[in-house]
């Protein structure tokens, strides 16, 4: 019985296929999965791009001020652009959490009374469950993007030239 | 045992399997890796190429032209922050690290497509040339990027030369409110009527 068990062969290609089956199907949906991670990741860089674009002329709504005073409103307004530049983005799912944060160069801190400065937001978005895999738990996925800007001042050193044609 | 040894050598059941996998995983391999690496500099050309757009932005909208002696000129600090634009858009990569030997050129060009020194020194000289023919007008610039780091395959740590990445973006300095274009048309002294 055995030995007539063990001289069969037939079904052997059924074998591999069930060995390679679990390896094709995490390849598939491994690469559905990559893809989503890049879309949502490129909904951020959209975000951050809008938030950077946005306080570079708005910002200087808030001034004068502090340099952490600006950076409080900036965080706050940067975080409800990247918040709805994501929300657009219906492969993110609910419950994720983003942290913003608008940062002053160092040189310019002391006061922002200068001709210009530059400036950082940086966003982490922690999206748990953002990748789903049959039989893996991935956990939660942390995307980080972080793009510097620039913003003038309200006084600075430069003076309009003079009146007439510039040459 | 020799008997078993010799029935081991005639046995040729595998051996072409066995022969086609070993042709196939490098190949295999190569494709898995090679994504990698490819990933990894589109990442780096997606940052060279914001940081690229980041600094014509800058230069168009925050271009100041000072009174020098009658010609006005840019800031050179103008181009140092465009630059520093660049870089900033460089580090923030996670595929960039600081001590990788990575030579970044900047280059200016303008609407002709000769080579500046960089876009704050060019008079702004004919706005009107410009609006009927931006071909031959100073005030269209590009700001043209080019990095050139090594690649290394990260399979076997093997160097495979340099690989260049190059970006470029257009963009418009205005001269500025105060240029009296278009011309005040003169208005007509009144004739007394006879």
């Amino acid at each position: 019985m055995l030995a007539r068990l063990r001289r069969d062969n037939r079904g052997a290609s059924v074998v591999t296929y069930v060995l390679i089956l679990p390896l094709f199907i995490l390849l598939v949906f491994g690469i559905l999965e990559i893809w989503r991670v890049m879309a949502v990741r490129q909904s951020l860089h959209l975000g951050v791009y809008q938030a950077v674009r946005g306080l570079s002329t708005e910002g200087r709504e808030w001034l004068p001020c502090s340099a952490s005073q600006w950076e409080s409103h900036a965080s706050q307004r940067a975080h409800a652009i990247i918040d709805h530049e994501l929300k657009r983005n219906t492969l993110i799912p609910q419950g994720y959490t983003l942290l913003v944060q608008a940062v002053i160069e160092p040189e310019a801190r002391i006061d922002l009374t200068q001709l210009g400065w530059f400036f950082t937001v940086r966003a982490e978005l922690m999206a748990p469950g953002l990748i789903t895999l049959p039989m893996l738990n991935t956990g939660t996925v942390t995307l980080v993007e972080q793009q510097v800007s620039y913003i003038e001042g309200i006084t600075g050193s430069w003076t309009p030239p003079e009146e007439g044609p510039p040459y | 045992m020799s008997r078993q040894l010799s029935a081991l050598l005639k046995d040729k059941k595998g051996a072409y399997d066995l022969i086609q996998f070993a042709l196939i995983i490098p190949i295999f391999v190569i494709i898995l890796y090679g994504s990698f690496e490819l990933a990894k500099l589109v990442s780096i050309r997606q940052s060279l190429d914001a940081g690229t757009y980041q600094a014509a932005r800058y230069l168009s909208v925050y271009h100041k032209f000072y009174t020098d002696g009658g010609y006005n000129r840019g800031s050179r600090d103008d181009a140092l922050r465009a630059e520093r634009l660049i870089w900033e858009s460089l580090l923030a990569n996670p595929f960039i690290s600081r001590a990788m030997p990575m030579h970044v050129m900047i280059r200016y060009f303008n609407g002709a497509g000769e080579e500046i020194s960089s876009p704050v020194d060019f008079p702004c000289t004919d706005i009107r040339s410009h609006l009927s023919n931006p071909n031959t007008s100073g005030l269209v610039f590009t700001v043209h990027t080019q990095v050139t780091l090594p690649w290394r395959s990260s399979v076997l740590g093997l160097s495979m030369g340099n690989v260049t990445l190059t970006s470029a973006h257009t963009s418009f300095i205005d001269c500025g409110p105060w240029y009296p274009w278009p011309a005040a048309t003169p208005t007509p002294t009144p004739t007394p009527m006879p």
